[in-house]
């Protein structure tokens, strides 16, 4: 095979991953909405939700989030606004602290967080089942894996990244600050109400929707490969691979794209 | 005594697998409420029978036909099949996995199945606690909950595969009877494979053998002793 070859098979094998992926997020919606229109009264959908909604959001808020915010705070937002604050005007420094650290990094970070905690938990858990044969014990019972599993953990991961990016962008702006204040000058906590009056509802917009894909795709990622484990135990660390790789191309790729 | 209605009937069906040459035909008819036991040399074969039977493999040739009672839409509500190799979720708890399936169908309201659920592992009759996770539990209460798992579903016909698989002697015993209790109580027709031939001897109203060649159907206990004598299994 020349490079060529090389480059043309790895494009083709990329834009059919998508092309899957896509397909199972949309077959994945389809199905667990139209059970929920079915089954309005069942709770086991909601509370399989509310669960994924905990071990992703909840759980991680304190152990996770809390302490990389003052890390981020400390380590990063407070030298860029003492840094930025002699080299451009406040205009500056809240346009790098608003659009380029709130808007896109904290939420790339949140999905970093994400991928790793629980999108490789997801991953090993699935492809665990699928080996063990009990996916194919449940779908005998009727039972579609795609709604008890994939649907709970697309929606909750989704809820789950837009939460705790929130969270992570409020909370490491206000280590930021407050640590820009004490180490700098106190007239730095004036940047509080100039970001609160600087946000435009279209950059929320875009921020949601950021966050929606992102949840979307990690979750997606997890689930499709953890149940692609046929037949060999070697295959759950080889999918888990391949669903923390392709997690990360694609939060990059939304990254770029948004950035564009 | 209930008249026993006619639930499976298969004529000269061959199962329909590849990479192997099953030659047997099956002719039979699976009865309501009765113990069905598929016994022979070779385990594949029984087991792809049996697949055929549930409706999981079509027959390559012949037929099987199904009672207006056996829906094969929603199979799972009147057909049930247990794997020789199907586990409960690890994720779940004993109890979560039997009401599971029965949730998902909101097959009753949820204090229910509950209730139905309390009432159907009781009657597994031994102090064994339900509420830990597969992990814990010894072979016989994860069959036991496969079982129970299935019927909470209360299908007509239940499929095992190797029912005693992973089982000492005892517990062949014990579970054994809990299936022979099951098809008496809960009017269920179980339908396995690979069982010993003394439980089939003493419990089962039909027994199908297939050898290598041929399939014998046997509906009294005694043409099955004699076969057994006459052929020394």
């Amino acid at each position: 095979m020349n490079l060529l070859e090389i480059l043309g098979h790895r494009s083709q094998q990329f834009i059919i991953n998508i092309i899957d992926l896509i397909f199972f997020i949309v077959t994945v919606l389809r199905r667990g909405f139209s059970y929920l229109r079915k089954n309005k009264d069942n709770s086991l959908i909601k509370n399989a939700v509310v669960r994924e909604i905990i071990f992703d959001g909840v759980d991680s808020l304190i152990s996770t989030i809390l302490i990389l915010s003052i890390v981020i705070g400390f380590s990063t937002i407070a030298q860029l606004i003492i840094f930025l604050q002699n080299i451009g005007t406040e205009t500056e420094v809240i346009n790098i602290l608003l659009r380029h650290v709130t808007l896109e990094l904290i939420p790339l970070l949140t999905a970093i967080v994400i991928i790793c905690r629980s999108g490789s938990a997801m991953a090993i858990q699935m492809g665990n089942m699928s080996i063990n044969q009990e996916i194919k014990s449940l779908e005998l019972l009727g039972v579609d894996v795609l709604v008890l599993f994939a649907f709970p953990s697309l929606v909750g991961k989704t809820i789950s990244q837009i939460s705790l990016s929130c969270y992570f962008s409020t909370l490491t702006i206000t280590f930021g600050i407050l640590f820009s204040a004490i180490f700098d000058s106190s007239s730095n906590l004036k940047y509080f109400s100039i970001l609160i009056d600087s946000i435009q509802p279209m950059e929320l917009f875009y921020f949601l929707i950021n966050n929606t894909l992102f949840g979307m795709i990690i979750s997606a990622n997890a689930s499709f490969h953890g149940l692609h484990v046929k037949h060999s135990v070697t295959e759950v660390p080889q999918r888990v691979q391949k669903a923390i790789m392709h997690s990360l191309f694609s939060v990059f790729a939304i990254s770029v794209l948004y950035i564009l | 005594m209930n008249k026993k209605e006619t639930l499976i009937q298969a004529t000269s069906a061959v199962p329909k697998i590849e990479a192997t040459s099953l030659t047997q035909s099956l002719s039979c008819e699976i009865s309501s409420a009765s113990l069905v036991c598929l016994l022979g040399p070779r385990i594949n074969a029984l087991n792809s029978h049996m697949e055929m039977l549930a409706g999981i493999i079509a027959p390559d040739s012949g037929s099987v036909n199904y009672s207006n009672n056996l829906s094969t839409d929603n199979n799972y509500s009147t057909i049930s099949y247990i794997y020789h190799n199907s586990t409960l979720l690890s994720i779940l708890t004993g109890i979560d996995n039997v009401k599971a399936p029965a949730l998902y169908h909101h097959f009753a309201p949820v204090n229910e199945i509950d209730r139905e659920a309390e009432i159907l592992l009781a009657e597994l009759n031994y102090g064994a606690d339900h509420k830990i996770l597969p992990a814990f539990m010894t072979a016989l209460q994860k069959k036991h909950l496969l079982v129970v798992r299935a019927i909470f579903l209360k299908p007509k016909i239940l499929f095992l595969e190797n029912p005693f698989n992973d089982l000492d002697k005892e517990q062949i015993q014990v579970f054994g009877n809990y299936l022979v209790q099951l098809v008496k109580r809960k009017n269920i027709t179980i339908v396995t494979s690979n069982v010993n031939s003394d439980f089939a001897q003493h419990h089962a109203d039909q027994v199908i053998y297939l050898s290598s060649t041929d399939t014998h159907v046997f509906e009294q206990k005694q043409d099955f002793c004699s076969f057994l004598q006459l052929t020394s299994i």
